[in-house]
């Protein structure tokens, strides 16, 4: 078991409090919440994701986009 | 102060209202949309809640859901680097769902109930099941066991909590994280035995009283228990890290066996070796479960001092461990939730809110479960002359009971439908099937012509109060708290086993619900009458849905399940509907 000393108590409380300030952007709070969790070394992979899926949606919803992102594969 | 609590988009869905601390009420999603464990939005079940106090979403004050779902993303993105190159197939599967649908919640939520950003709060997933199951009790300090699958990371966590003039607390003292979870275990070998995961477990709970447990060395290959109440489950056998589809591997099936096909035959007593080595392994993860179980309420007892327990979390509807926990663990009463599943989270959440963070004072701990819609008589008689069902009203109640006691005790099987709908999964006697515990026949009846499921399922007894120490070994005041919510497996009583065939299952245990008159007075009123009929005071209640539906909620749906079984009468109220000769 993993025993949960005060400030690990604490650093949890401040890494997902009930409310958080709101950013309106899940991508901006998902990068916080890592920050503030510890695992900053995961932002790079979630911006990865994030540009990966911004293009899709963009090929997906604008049809003569497709050729431009094709070509960056 | 009003809060709402949500549980939603994993399995069972729910929601529950909080007014000034008073649970006002409590549903499954799945109760109105008629999908069993139905895990979306529960829009309709949030109407109700609200609808029930008379309030609408701008009279919250908060929104709570249950769980942190950046949190669980985080071990989601985590889980599969772990794993790479293995989960690779799955990951694109996983990417979609979650930027497709949950990372969204927020706006899922606002849309879907009509909140505003402002009004919503999350709490984590093991904190709401804490909270559900200690302000749900009557204590004022415990430990707090919480036991399931997985949340956000934790898989089993240890709290303390306790509440005071000046504020309430829940405290988190340990926790064990994914992917070593005795719930996630349980649930890949109910996947391992043929069932579906988040639906079969209890069945493989029936199953474990016919098996000897001859496995559980080779299960303890495959899971280890620490000193110190940690498991740590051996990857080798296991890829739901890596897979949504499935749990176990080809390494778990060489040293256990092949797994059953799902809907491949079970006969007990077993006519064949296959269905005996599936109890066998069944009764092996049991005894490992148990095992675990009290391992952990010792656990938490060195940590905390208290001696009052409080468990929620799926793994906490598993009655046969609840037991041993009370009888052989540490602490001298134990609580459990009756919704100690997910769909409990929205009632914890809101719970937590409430009395934790709004520091409202507790109210009354829950005695009863009837937390859900109800229909007035006036309109079931209407209901009924619509369709044109023959029926008789009673005005009188005593009446009603005299002669729903005489059918009964003619061996005949019926449904029970009285006031509001229960909270959790069992039925306690408002939405019940019901049947002479005496009769040696009604367990394979109900199974086949009635529930049309496996005929192993045992069923359980309701029993009056001042009766249960005649026919079962319980051990009050500690089995007070257990009971009546059916969250325990007692005994029954050797010399008394051949009178109650009905109820006794095979290892001559039943998972027994206490009938209090001042919680459960229409039910209780019933089998006082059969009791004044029969000297027993013992009926089979089991709840009223036929296989793979889920707990009735209307009359309508009541009245669906009598059409299309093999019901002799139904009670809608006042209303009794017999079923006429063919």
């Amino acid at each position: 078991m993993r025993p949960i000393t005060p400030a690990l108590q604490t650093a949890r409380a401040a890494a997902s409090p009930a409310r958080r300030r709101r950013s309106g952007f899940v991508f901006v709070e998902l990068c916080r919440a890592l920050l503030q969790s510890g695992r900053w070394w995961l932002i790079p992979f979630v911006a990865v994701l994030a540009l990966s899926a911004a293009l899709l949606a963009a090929v997906a919803a604008v049809e003569y986009v497709a050729p431009f992102v094709y070509t960056i594969f | 102060m009003n809060v709402l609590g949500i549980s939603a988009f994993f399995h069972d869905a729910a929601a529950a209202l909080l007014v000034d601390g008073e649970v006002v009420a409590c549903a499954q999603e799945e109760r109105f949309s008629r999908i069993k464990h139905d895990a979306a939005l529960p829009v309709e079940a949030a109407r109700f809640c609200l609808g029930q106090a008379g309030l609408t979403m701008a009279d919250v004050d908060h929104v709570v859901f249950y769980e942190k779902p950046l949190r669980k993303f985080e071990r989601l993105l985590v889980t599969h680097l772990r794993e790479f190159p293995k989960g690779l197939l799955q990951f694109p599967r996983a990417m979609a769902t979650w930027l497709g649908q949950r990372l969204w919640i927020e706006s899922d939520l606002c849309k879907g109930l009509g909140c505003t950003r402002e009004q919503l709060l999350f709490c984590e997933h093991h904190l709401s099941h804490a909270a559900s199951a200690f302000f749900s009790s009557p204590f004022e300090r415990a430990a707090v066991v919480t036991v399931d699958g997985v949340g956000e990371w934790a898989t089993t966590s240890i709290y303390r909590a306790e509440s005071s003039a000046s504020g309430s607390s829940v405290e988190l003292l340990e926790e064990l994280h994914f992917p070593h979870s005795i719930g996630l275990l349980y649930s890949a070998l109910t996947a391992y035995l043929g069932f579906e995961v988040n639906e079969g477990e209890y069945k493989v709970m029936g199953l474990s009283a016919y098996g000897q447990p001859r496995f559980l060395e080779a299960l303890e290959r495959v899971c280890s228990i620490g000193d110190d109440a940690s498991l740590t489950l051996d990857a080798r056998y296991f890829c739901y890290p890596r897979s949504a589809t499935k749990s176990f591997t080809p390494e778990l099936e060489a040293l256990l066996g092949p797994a059953r096909v799902p809907g491949a035959p079970l006969s007990f007593p077993a006519r064949d070796d296959e269905s005996q080595r599936f109890a066998d392994v069944a009764a092996s993860l049991q005894v490992l479960t148990e095992r675990y179980m009290l391992a952990l309420a010792r656990r938490a007892h060195a940590l905390t001092g208290e001696s009052a327990l409080c468990l929620a979390g799926g793994v906490a509807l598993n009655c046969v461990a609840n037991r041993r926990v009370q009888v052989e663990g540490p602490f001298e009463r134990v609580f459990v939730q009756p919704a100690a599943g997910d769909a409990g989270g929205a009632l914890g959440s809101a719970q937590w809110v409430t009395h934790v963070l709004g520091r409202t004072p507790r109210r009354a701990p829950l005695r009863h479960a009837f937390l859900g819609a109800a229909w007035a008589p006036a309109d079931i008689a209407r209901f009924l002359d619509d369709c044109g069902v023959e029926h008789d009203v009673f005005t009188d109640r005593a009446l009603l009971d005299d002669e729903v006691a005489r059918l009964l005790a003619e061996q005949q099987v019926g449904g029970w439908f009285q006031g509001r709908f229960e909270w959790g999964p069992r039925a306690l006697g408002a939405r019940s099937i019901i049947a002479d515990a005496r009769d040696p026949n009604a367990q394979d009846r109900v199974n086949r012509k009635i529930k049309f499921r496996e005929s192993f399922r045992p069923f359980a007894p309701a029993v009056l109060a001042d009766e249960a120490g005649r026919w079962f070994e319980l051990d009050a005041p500690a089995d007070d708290l257990l009971a009546p919510f059916m969250c325990s497996v007692v005994p029954v009583r050797p010399e008394v086993r051949g009178e109650l065939p009905a109820v006794t299952h095979v290892d001559g245990t039943a998972r027994v619900q206490v009938i209090h008159a001042q919680d459960n007075p229409r039910f209780h009123s019933l089998v006082e009458a059969f009791r004044r009929r029969t000297g027993v005071g013992v009926v089979l209640n089991t709840s009223m849905n036929l296989k793979d539906e889920p707990l009735c909620a209307s009359p309508a749906e009541a009245y669906a399940v009598f059409a299309r079984s093999d019901l002799d009468f139904l009670v809608l109220e006042n209303c009794l509907i017999r079923r006429r000769p063919a």
